[in-house]
């Protein structure tokens, strides 16, 4: 058959229309395809990967190196500074872990996760992707939630046998609810008392008094997950799982105590929660939050506040997982609420290994 | 199996796989100013130049189909917009001349190159993808069409052995 111009041209763009009709559908041909190709072209790019692996080095060692210099500068004055914020923090985990176990409340330590290693970036200009090196055969399915030692990266979008491809939080097509935690407001008003011949209060769950001992959570509201965890939990999940277990101990040791101390924090003045819809704005900027509410407590969020999922059942992500913090708050006119920029915690241009939480938002469960 | 890899469609799917981990690898790191290469899209359009604009579309469409493969975007943009831009490459190359100045082959990859990233980034954001058409594809465009150039006359020896084609032709 002698195909002229016009109908290679036609038969191009129908077929490539086809193609996108049918993937749009969710067409399961297209994804095995895609599944049996990424099998198929894995050894080719693992041979690839490591005969690139010196020309990526000495690029980046051409362009990047008073880059490189310039940063470590910058992360050892970080870790002087954190280590004390890690001490005060490790002290808040622990509280909480405590208050968790007591209440047997469900936490991010119900959710198994996968550990994996990032392969490659994304070799478009289009998306902000990384390919991990675990797949199907570990569990892993679309809309799953990632992160690293820091907090979220992003969440999986497409699943192979032994790999995967993850989007991230800064891909103008995610989008995930969350909580800004005002961390940055005013030191929660706070008096002692001291009870004589009481047991401490906290052991039991109908009491009000034990959500105000968290001092990042003060509404504890009933949700399907735990609420917002301190920062670090993400990266410590074993010490976390560890400290749990030993958590009945400690409730038999506390009620013994016959005078206690305890601490009443002013409900009223512990900063606000608000919260909004995280959205990407693409690699050169950083990730929005929308849908705010243009009340009183909008006014409250400053730069520096911390970010949290808030998790819900549509959420893509369990509540508590550590986003990152306010970079900025510009208010806007009339009902838009303030735009609020937020700085990943993750540094999603350098990571190495990330872990799949095992957790599948309803929005994206298989249907049936 | 010798009449097999003589067969040009055979042959763009083995220099395509070859393209693909280049790219997957070498191109998903190195980013001049911050935006990747695209080096399959450069021997689309360099197919378009030398082989003409049926040629050029085959091309595109298998090297796009590829790249579809082993991205998670809408499947079937890359072939289409591969395609249809080698395809009006090589019809613009055939009503100039049927010479091959390296000149004409650098200018043509050039501003091929360059109107595929707005095209394939149009059709995205038809096909519903968000944030695709902004500003910042201006720089992916011109850093795209900038390196397609360079390796615009090495690519078109390439594919002309790849696309069965003579010194004549």
């Amino acid at each position: 058959m002698q195909f002229t111009r016009r109908r290679v041209l036609a038969l191009l763009v129908l077929t490539c229309v086809l193609l996108l009709t049918l993937d749009a559908r969710g067409s399961t041909t297209i994804d095995k395809g895609k599944s049996v190709f990424a099998g198929a072209f894995s050894p080719l790019k693992g041979v690839g990967r490591m005969i690139a692996t010196p020309v990526r080095n000495g690029w980046k060692g051409i362009t990047h190196y008073d880059e490189l210099e310039r940063q470590n500068d910058v992360l050892r004055e970080q870790i002087a500074s954190q280590k004390g914020d890690s001490i005060a923090s490790q002290a808040a985990l622990r509280d909480y872990q405590e208050l968790v176990a007591q209440l047997d409340l469900p936490s991010l330590k119900d959710f198994t996760n996968v550990t994996a290693q990032v392969l490659t970036y994304s070799a478009t200009n289009v998306q902000q992707t990384v390919e991990i090196n675990a797949g199907k055969s570990k569990g892993i399915a679309v809309g799953m939630p990632v992160v690293n030692a820091a907090g979220l990266v992003g969440k999986v979008v497409d699943v192979f046998e032994n790999s995967s491809l993850v989007l991230l939080i800064t891909d103008p097509s995610y989008s995930v609810t969350v909580r800004i935690v005002g961390t940055q407001a005013e030191e929660p008003a706070a008096s002692d008392e001291t009870v004589a011949g009481e047991p401490p209060t906290g052991t039991d769950a109908t009491e009000p008094t034990d959500s105000s001992i968290d001092p990042l959570d003060p509404g504890l509201e009933p949700e399907v997950f735990a609420p917002a965890l301190p920062p670090g939990l993400v990266g410590s999940e074993e010490e976390l799982l560890a400290a749990a277990a030993t958590a009945p101990t400690t409730v038999v040791t506390t009620t013994t105590v016959a005078p206690t101390t305890t601490t009443v924090l002013d409900f009223n003045s512990l900063p606000n929660r608000e919260r909004g819809s995280l959205e990407g704005v693409g690699p050169e900027d950083s990730p929005i939050i929308r849908f705010l509410g243009s009340d009183n407590r909008a006014n409250q969020i400053k730069p520096g506040d911390a970010v949290v999922t808030d998790g819900g059942k549509e959420s893509l992500a369990p509540a508590g997982l550590n986003v990152g913090y306010v970079k900025s708050v510009e208010p806007r006119p009339g009902s838009q609420g303030p735009l609020v920029k937020v700085e990943p915690a993750a540094n999603l241009f350098q990571i190495n290994y990330v872990r799949v939480i095992r957790y599948l938002p309803e929005s994206e469960a298989p249907p049936g | 199996m010798l009449t097999l890899i003589q067969r040009p469609t055979i042959r763009l799917i083995m220099v395509g796989m070859l393209l693909l981990t280049v790219q997957t690898t070498v191109f998903a790191e190195i980013r001049p100013w911050g935006s990747a290469c695209d080096i399959m899209l450069g021997f689309s359009v360099a197919s378009g130049v030398i082989g003409g604009p049926e040629k050029g579309a085959l091309a595109g469409f298998v090297f796009g189909i590829l790249v579809d493969l082993v991205i998670a975007a809408p499947f079937g943009l890359s072939p289409l917009a591969y395609g249809l831009v080698a395809f009006l490459v090589g019809l613009i190359k055939a009503s100039i001349t049927q010479g091959q100045a390296w000149w004409l082959t650098v200018t043509l990859v050039f501003f091929g190159s360059g109107v595929a990233v707005f095209a394939y980034n149009g059709l995205g954001a038809l096909a519903g993808e968000i944030g695709w058409f902004r500003w910042e594809m201006l720089q992916d465009a011109a850093v795209i069409a900038t390196f397609n150039a360079i390796i615009g006359p090495v690519a078109t020896l390439i594919q002309r052995w790849t696309l069965v084609l003579t010194r004549e032709a």
